[in-house]
């Protein structure tokens, strides 16, 4: 009887945490912090292309605040968040997973396979960067929802 | 699924604006909801049937294809 209570209070523990995990939405404000963010990125990258200043390090810094950026933008609040929102917000979500585990799977192949016919060099399979799967999971995501939001 | 959420609107002289006020969603929800393009949620329905005190049976109607 108390092992049936016990399990009855993980399940309630559960469904409490990921219920509070799917409601989680950023306050609307981040969505305009994250494009401003992702503004300042792009300028800094033109900088450092135009100053020739090459490290490798700071790129990747840039490159891990666009994923903030975007994140933010996606988890941003509507300006008028209903159920029509949440419901386009979940379906832009699968759709983007969809199309980030396609696109991550076939891309490194189609890429070997180009790279291969058109250099004379021998060319090394490789497959995306962490960066690149989420930097298309997220502007896929953000794409679907904006266009799902206006074909309505 | 088919509504009438467009014929109660204008027997009761709402314009969408007001009646998204009034049930707490967006006038796009509304207009989305009139046109067959969204299928409300239960909460939203019973909230439409509230409003124009009318059972959610009245306003929606299920077609063959549902």
């Amino acid at each position: 009887m108390n092992l049936i209570n016990h399990q009855t209070d993980i399940c309630e523990f559960e469904r409490k945490n990921l219920k509070w995990m799917l409601k989680f939405r950023l306050p609307h404000v981040f969505q305009k912090i994250g494009i401003a963010f992702l503004v300042l990125i792009l300028l800094s990258f033109i900088y450092l292309k135009f100053a020739d200043f090459e490290s490798a390090s700071i790129k990747d810094i840039l490159r891990k605040l666009i994923i903030v950026a975007l994140l933010f933008i996606s988890l941003a609040k509507d300006k008028f968040e209903d159920e029509l929102v949440i419901v386009l917000r979940a379906q832009s979500y699968t759709l983007s997973s969809i199309i980030g585990v396609c696109y991550a799977l076939i891309a490194p192949a189609i890429i070997y396979g180009i790279t291969s016919l058109i250099s004379a060099e021998e060319v090394t399979f490789a497959d995306l960067s962490i960066f690149e799967v989420l930097w298309i999971f997220l502007t896929m995501q953000l794409f679907f929802f904006y266009a799902l939001k206006k074909s309505r | 699924m088919r509504n009438r959420l467009k014929i109660e609107r204008a027997i009761c002289d709402i314009t969408q604006d007001d009646l998204a006020k009034m049930i707490e969603v967006s006038r796009q929800t509304i207009n989305s909801i009139e046109k067959n393009r969204y299928v409300p949620s239960t909460v939203l329905a019973l909230k439409l049937s509230k409003v124009f005190g009318k059972s959610v049976n009245e306003i929606f109607e299920l077609e063959e294809e549902d």
